[in-house]
């Protein structure tokens, strides 16, 4: 089975955590906001674009609310598949770490 | 709180990077940030931010295409290479050929660049204008304006910032010391000159170097030549043997691209104090006007029409930095400028077709790699770009090759072209941008039709071994060929052309006998002319010397015409001619050895002679007079009678009709433009007879340097222009048959390298040698001759209406066709029949024995 990578997680997680307003700008903000990294917003549209390819995630266009202009955007969403990656790597992150937190701390 | 906007180029860059269906919401998106992030930044770091964002972004976008682009490109570059290297010479003639075309392009790119920066280093070159005089009552325009009409504009025209005349002095002798030479490039101008252009100063300060009558402005090389190191400030160099200059500033050389020239530069006060005409009535001075930026010239030109001036004529203003170019009726340098590019694009399309040939003809061999390409994986596109790459790598070899030849041959087109070529990168940016052009435009062209031919290979036929070139492709290369070799006749048939008509020039019969007259000119030798009668019997006892005269000007092109001024019985008034006249002495009908129709010529006895005229035959057409012996004629201030006429001889270049001309007797003051005196000496010892005319020249006036010209040679000069012609049309003649045989040579050796086998069994089954040159030379023979038929109209066509120009013209003969068409053909069979030659000489065992 294929694990996550550490950078497709943070993308997976930030898009889960802004439910259905998840588009390219609030997930750059949100990534900066967790891990203090900031990306292009050329970059991102790459790693997304491999994750949709990938099909962990969808995504479909929607215009904004005339009040914020009515710009075309895409929003993003996880897919079942992509639930179930970050599941995977959730277990095996836990089991990674699994009985060494104590034995870390003594060092 | 204020909204920032993007930097408009990170922008346009990022919109248009964006360009595909999904991309473009980024965007929108990026926008979006950019007016969060703009509201607590300050706009230069925001800008800084866009920017910071836009570059990443597309660079990480881009990664991946170009890494495996990469990889794919050093394959390519690599397969490009090997089939350099594999075959040689088709390489080699590809690369030659494009070299060369190349090379021709280059250099007259560098003459173009010589030719467009004509004029543009003054600090105002946009803001000068020269104004140029159109007359309302004939066809005649040109630079020459009256004196008091550049002052009248300045006072009234508010635009007109500054202006100057100038005018230039032909010939006239400056001393200093020992030194004394001629000088023909002193210009004399009003002071505001300096402030319009900007000649940079060594010495002297522009504000005041010329204020005072007296002072000159010289230039480095003119300073060196009479004061060598010594410093030329305040030195004092004698005009004329007579009038002192002193040398007020010392200027840089003019640069080579100035279309004003001089070295010597004196007050326009000056020539006024020596008596030069200051009324409305003399054409004489050149006016050149600073004009203030922003202003519509059109304006100013309809202001000065409406100004208050005793003229009829027409007055316009002409920007000077596009004076070389366009000239004053769009015959400048244009003109030759578009027909030589033409020619260097005609000669790299032979070569781009070189190209194109060989490798469409020889596609078989690439055609298992494009087969086996598109089996992998690879698209059509892919196989475009590769043949794209190889015929840019090509291009960039010949590139090479083309910048060597470039600067082998740079002095000479410099000498043909008359100018000082040189490759400054400093001083022309563009070079650099338009190699590449060339290389780019070059590269395109010559892969593009091979690129989509391969391309569309199938790959199952290929491996089928179904695949035929196909009858179209033969068809295309055909054409090709005969384009080829179309532009390389229609050359051949020019360059004969031009050729035959300048031989007719100097042969024609000018009316006089042009051999063996050689002229001394008499102005700015003081007062040589009170003593001509005596030098005048001293050279004519002389055992060499036939006979002298003189006359008061060169009747080499450039004679003096009169409209206005003249009269004689029954004259239609509302008829104009123009007539030319030239005032000479009673030797002149012996010297020149022109011939006397009817009546006499002039007599140094007859005091009535000197107010009477010899008209030429078309004078006499020209004034309708049915018996003009002893008729009243009226020029300027001189009347009297005709007393003769005298055969038609030519004084102008062939390019104009022998025009109505009126000798009149001198000495004769009033429009002595230049004193001449004219010796017809025996053609046995040149020069001892021109050492003892020195002789007498030193113990006339031994102040005066000696200085003659022989006048059949200044007769060619007429021509220069032509002669340049030529020289170019010849090169490029060479250079096209040189390339379209290449081609021809590679296209032959490879469909002899296709049929060795069937030459082969033709041998053996009793083939004669004949038949088998003629079986793989007939098909481009036969195409050079399909060449020929379709060049001659062609060529019939362009060259008639360069003859056009000259209204003394050879006739064209079917002779210089065929000959050019058998030149070509003897040329296209001699580079065919190496190829068939060898391989009917082939023994049939070597090609046949591996069957």
């Amino acid at each position: 089975m294929r694990v996550l990578t550490r950078a497709e997680e943070i993308l997976l997680l930030s898009i889960l955590r802004l439910k259905d307003n998840a588009f390219a700008l609030t997930i750059l903000k949100e990534i900066k906001q967790s891990t203090g990294k900031k990306l292009t917003i050329g970059s991102l549209w790459v790693s997304l674009d491999s994750l949709h390819k990938k099909g962990y995630i969808d995504k479909r266009m929607a215009a904004d609310t005339p009040a914020k202009g009515g710009r075309k955007k895409f929003y993003y969403s996880l897919t079942p598949s992509g639930a179930k990656a970050l599941w995977n790597a959730r277990n095996f992150q836990k089991s990674l770490w699994k009985g060494v937190e104590r034995k870390l701390k003594k060092i | 709180m204020k909204h920032h906007t993007p930097p408009r180029l990170a922008r346009w860059l990022w919109n248009t990077f964006c360009k595909d269906e999904e991309k473009f919401t980024l965007v929108h998106d990026l926008d979006e940030y950019f007016s969060e992030i703009s509201i607590d930044k300050k706009r230069m770091n925001a800008s800084f931010w866009y920017w910071k964002q836009v570059i990443g972004s597309i660079l990480s976008l881009t990664k991946q295409q170009i890494f495996f682009g990469g990889i794919m490109f050093k394959n390519y570059l690599k397969i490009a290479f090997r089939n350099v290297r594999r075959h040689k010479g088709y390489s080699f003639i590809n690369i030659s050929g494009l070299a060369v075309g190349m090379a021709c392009c280059l250099l007259i790119l560098i003459w173009i660049n010589h030719e467009m920066s004509y004029d543009r280093f003054h600090e105002h070159s946009d803001s000068i204008y020269r104004l140029a005089f159109i007359s309302t009552q004939s066809v005649h325009q040109g630079w020459g304006t009256p004196y008091p009409l550049g002052p009248v504009i300045k006072d009234n025209i508010p635009e007109v910032e500054e202006f100057a005349r100038l005018s230039p002095l032909s010939r006239r002798l400056l001393a200093y010391d020992e030194k004394r030479f001629f000088e023909s490039s002193i210009i004399s101008a009003d002071p505001s000159i300096l402030k319009i252009f900007s000649f940079s100063f060594i010495k002297g300060n522009p504000e005041n170097a010329l204020a005072s009558h007296s002072s000159m402005v010289v230039t480095e090389t003119a300073a060196a030549k009479y004061f060598g190191t010594q410093d030329p400030l305040g030195k004092i160099l004698k005009f004329n043997n007579r009038i002192p200059f002193t040398v007020t500033g010392v200027i840089a050389d003019i640069p080579d691209n100035s279309s004003l020239r001089f070295d010597f530069l004196i007050p326009l006060e000056f020539l006024r104090s020596k008596g030069a005409p200051t009324n409305w009535g003399a054409f004489v001075y050149h006016t050149y006007f600073l004009i203030k930026p922003n202003v519509n010239i059109q304006d100013i030109d309809n202001k000065i029409e409406k100004l208050e001036k005793p003229l009829p004529h027409k007055f316009v203003l002409h920007p000077f930095n596009t004076m070389r170019l366009f000239g004053i009726n769009e015959n400048g340098v244009i003109r030759s400028i578009s027909l030589f590019s033409l020619l260097a694009f005609l000669v790299l399309l032979i070569a781009c077709v070189n190209y194109i040939n060989l490798t469409t003809a020889r596609s078989a061999n690439r055609a298992k790699e494009i087969g086996l390409r598109k089996v992998v994986g690879a698209h059509r596109k892919d196989i475009i770009r590769q043949f794209f790459g190889e015929s840019i790598v090509f291009t960039i070899i010949a590139l090479c090759f083309a910048c060597v030849l470039v600067s082998l041959f740079l002095p000479a087109v410099s000498r043909i072209t008359g100018s000082q070529l040189s490759i400054n990168f400093a001083q022309h940016h563009f070079i650099l941008i338009e190699i590449f052009g060339i290389l780019l435009l070059t590269g395109i062209f010559a892969g593009c039709y091979p690129a989509v031919f391969l391309s569309s290979f199938h790959p199952v036929k290929i491996f089928k071994g179904t695949l035929y070139s196909g009858k179209r492709n033969s068809i295309l290369r055909k054409g090709l060929v005969v384009g080829q070799f179309i532009v390389s006749i229609t050359l051949i048939i020019g360059t004969l052309l031009i050729n035959e008509q300048l031989r007719y020039v100097s042969h024609q019969n000018p009316g006089f006998k042009k051999e063996n007259l050689i002229y001394m000119p008499m102005r700015g030798t003081g007062n040589l002319w009170q003593r001509y009668n005596t030098l005048k019997q001293e050279l004519e006892q002389k055992q060499d010397i036939v006979k002298v005269a003189a006359s008061t000007c060169l009747p080499v092109g450039g004679m003096v015409n009169e409209w206005g001024q003249m009269d004689w019985k029954d004259r239609d008034p509302k008829e104009r001619i123009g007539m030319s006249h030239m005032a000479v002495d009673a030797d002149f009908l012996e010297t020149f050895k022109t011939e006397l129709i009817k009546g006499r010529f002039f007599s140094e006895d007859l005091l009535s002679d000197k107010q009477n005229f010899v008209l030429n035959e078309a004078a006499v057409k020209a004034t309708k007079l049915q018996s003009p012996i002893g008729e009243r004629f009226r020029l300027l201030d001189k009347t009297g009678q005709i007393i003769g006429v005298v055969k038609d001889f030519h004084f102008d270049s062939l390019h104009n009709e022998i025009g109505p001309l009126a000798l009149h007797m001198m000495p004769y003051s009033y429009w002595a433009y230049e004193h001449i005196i004219f010796v017809r000496i025996k053609s046995s010892e040149v020069r001892k007879t021109l050492t003892s005319i020195e002789k007498l020249w030193n113990k006339h006036v031994p102040e005066y340097p000696f200085e003659f010209h022989f006048m059949d040679s200044s007769m060619e000069a007429l021509y220069s222009s032509e002669q340049q012609l030529r020289t170019i049309v010849r090169y490029f003649t060479i250079v096209s048959l040189f390339i379209s045989c290449l081609g021809l040579f590679g296209l032959v050796s490879f469909s002899v390298e296709k049929r060795t086998k069937e030459v082969g069994i033709r041998k053996v089954l009793g083939a004669s040698y004949g038949s088998l040159i003629h079986l793989v030379s007939k098909e481009y023979i036969g195409l050079v001759a399909i060449s020929n038929v379709i060049s001659w109209p062609m060529a019939y066509y362009f060259m008639n209406k360069w003859l056009q120009n000259f209204v003394y013209r050879i006739n064209l003969s079917i002779w210089i066709f065929i000959l050019s068409g058998l030149t070509a053909l003897v040329i296209a069979l001699l580079t065919v029949s190496f190829q068939s030659i060898k391989a009917a000489m082939a023994n049939p065992v070597d090609s046949l024995r591996y069957e």
